[in-house]
Order: C-alpha cells, then sequence, then structure tokens
C-alpha cells in the first residue's frame, strides 16, 4: 500500500547512494513524473535495481481520471528518457505497474501494447483494494470475468514477451468475481507473502510488520536504538506465527490483496 | 550435508518462524505527500481531521541524517529496500 511519492524527498539521490554503497538491491516505486535527468544520471551510477512506475492507464484521457492529474506524456517522456539514457545496461530494470479499476480494466491489452513499444521489462497488475474512497471504483463480477479473459488471453500468447505477473494476480481476481478455481492450479490454503521478510518503516520512523498492521500489533520507533529493526522483527514474531498458522487478521480479510491463494508449482 | 541442514532452516523459517531474519525492508521518506490524486489511492478515503493530523506529523518526518544512520546499522540479513511512498503516522484505521 503506497501512497505518496518518495521523489518529493529532496535527497533521494544521497539515500539511494548510502544503500548501494551497502551492496543492497534498491527498488523504487514512484508515479514517473518527477524523474528528472539529474535522477536518471545517478539511477545508472549508482545502478538502482528497479523503477517500479505507476500507469493506471494507456492513454491520456484515462490517465487524468484514475491519477487526478494531466501527466500522461509527461512520464511517458520520462521513461522513454530512462531507458535511452540506461542504453544496453540492465540497471534500472523499469517495472510498470497497473492497478486493474473500473476506469482502466478496458486498456489492459492497450497497456501490453504500449509496455512493448516503450521496452519497459515488465508488466506488474495489481488489484484494487477497496478503501472506501467517495467514488466507488469497485467492479462487478461481469467486468472481473471479463479481465480474467483477457489476462488469460495475454498470459497464453507466445506472442506477447513482456514478463508479468498475471499468474499471480488471477487467484486474487478470481476470488474477487467468484468465479470457480481451477484447484489443479491453485492451493486453497491462503497464505501472506509479505510478513515472512519484509518490514516496514514510515516517514515519522515507526516500524511496522505489514502496511495494514498500523495498530495491532503496537509500534516500534525506530530512533530509539541501532538494534530496533531486529528488535521489531523479534517483537512482531506472534504476529507473523499467528498468520503464517493460516489465522489472519480483520485488515487481512477487509484490506490486503497479498492473502492469496498459492500457486502450485 | 549442507543441503539438508539449509533446507531444514528454511523450513524452519517458513513455517515456525525461528531463525528467520527480515530480508527486504520497505522506506517511505516522503510519507504522505504527494503530487498525485489517484482515485483508488487510501489518501482520498482520508477525512480532513487525519489529513491535518498527517499534515501535523510532517515535522517529525525523519531526515536524511537519520536516514545515514538507519542504512549505516542495517542487519546484514537486509537484501533489498523499497523506497516507496507511504504514510507520515499511524491512526489511519
Amino acid at each position: 500500500m503506497a501512497g505518496g511519492e518518495p521523489l518529493l524527498f529532496s535527497n533521494i539521490n544521497e539515500i539511494i547512494e548510502q544503500i548501494k554503497n551497502k551492496k543492497i538491491d534498491v527498488v523504487l516505486t514512484t508515479n514517473g513524473s518527477l524523474i528528472k535527468t539529474k535522477i536518471i544520471k545517478n539511477m545508472i551510477l549508482f545502478k538502482l535495481d528497479k523503477i517500479r512506475i505507476s500507469l493506471h492507464a494507456a492513454t491520456s484521457k484515462t490517465y487524468i481520471k484514475t491519477h487526478g492529474v494531466d501527466h500522461f506524456n509527461l512520464v511517458i517522456k520520462n521513461i522513454n528518457e530512462v531507458i535511452l539514457k540506461r542504453k544496453d545496461r540492465f540497471f534500472p530494470k523499469i517495472i510498470l505497474y497497473f492497478v486493474i479499476q473500473k476506469d482502466n480494466y478496458h486498456e489492459i491489452n492497450k497497456l501490453v501494447r504500449l509496455a512493448i513499444q516503450l521496452g519497459v521489462d515488465e508488466i506488474e497488475f495489481g488489484v484494487l483494494i477497496d478503501f472506501k474512497t467517495k467514488i466507488s471504483l469497485e467492479l462487478n463480477s461481469s467486468q472481473y470475468k471479463k479481465i480474467i479473459r483477457t489476462l488469460e488471453k495475454i498470459n497464453n500468447n507466445n506472442n506477447v514477451v513482456i514478463k508479468n505477473n498475471i499468474k499471480y494476480v488471477l487467484p486474487g481476481l478470481k476470488e474477487k468475481c467468484s468465479c470457480k478455481k481451477d484447484n489443479n492450479l491453485y492451493d486453497e490454503k491462503k497464505y501472506c507473502p509479505i510478513i515472512t521478510n519484509t518490514v516496514e518503516m514510515s516517514a515519522t520512523g515507526e516500524i511496522y510488520p505489514c502496511c495494514f498492521s498500523i495498530n495491532s500489533p503496537p509500534k516500534v520507533f525506530i530512533q530509539k536504538n541501532s538494534f530496533i529493526l531486529i528488535n521489531a522483527w523479534k517483537k512482531y514474531s506472534q504476529f507473523r506465527k499467528k498468520i503464517l498458522k493460516g489465522q489472519f487478521y480483520t485488515f487481512c480479510n477487509e484490506l490486503c490483496t497479498m492473502r492469496i491463494s498459492k500457486l502450485v508449482s | 550435508m549442507l543441503g539438508v541442514k539449509t533446507g531444514l532452516i528454511k523450513i524452519a523459517q517458513k513455517y515456525f518462524d525461528l531463525f528467520s531474519l527480515p530480508e527486504i525492508l520497505k522506506i517511505s521518506p516522503k510519507g504522505y505527500a504527494c503530487n498525485h490524486k489517484c482515485l483508488m489511492c487510501w489518501r482520498q478515503a482520508l477525512t480532513p481531521a487525519i489529513k491535518k493530523k498527517f499534515l501535523e506529523s510532517q515535522k517529525n518526518e525523519l531526515k536524511i541524517n537519520d536516514y545515514i544512520k538507519i542504512i549505516k546499522h542495517l542487519p546484514s540479513s537486509i537484501k533489498e529496500i523499497e523506497i516507496v511512498g507511504g504514510w507520515g503516522a499511524a491512526f489511519i484505521f
């Protein structure tokens, strides 16, 4: 669950540099509108690993609806510039992030074509989280069925040569439209892929086991001592154990789309 | 033998949460601030009172020196840092 723009932080280049100096991979999630030439130069210089750009539309008209601003051409220009500047280097890998919703589901095929045309490395589709915003963006069952058909078609099309996460979003989408799941493909037991390896830190320094667990379990602040990350991780042990046993919290069931059926390999 | 040991540790991590340490850290340096108004974003669901709380919390946001200190003291288990937009204070839900 991201909702701000990290490139508004004036020292973002310094953060990336410090992390890369420690030989840790960096993934930057951005709306792509603030990728300036200096930032691109530094991304390439410090070998930023991945840049995930939110692009919930394949046309300017839909972009204004989904993003609330007219930045479509600017974002496309910035993506083109990153691709041009990285030349034949592998870094940063560019991922387009597209949350499927009422206003953009008809542009899925167009987005795939746009991604191939731009030369990005991957598309990540996201399932809509219903935050009960003023305007409901939730799709109905027949719209979900249409989306599932479109995604399955893309997934089965050998001519579509772009990496994507379609097989991982299909269980969540099928759950949303109450379609019958393919039991040969998916384990009915739900699991969470986040809590076993991730911790999250807010802008004010609180640490959480996941972004929805803001009030449960109690938060830990980073500034108190330097070993706080490990301490927080240990403190959240009971929280993880509960979820690993399949006992999900209310916010897992009501908000989180990461609670998915396990894909049987 | 090493393979068996690694396998057992992985099973212990996965099912019993033993010996595990975090591998991914997500940070959100600018918290609530954004130059877009995405319709599906949780920011659109905030009440004016919570929005005010967010704005007030911005003065407590970590500065670059705090981040440098945090990065310096990261446990060696961290293999990836995701820089994302996020939230500036708790009490949203």
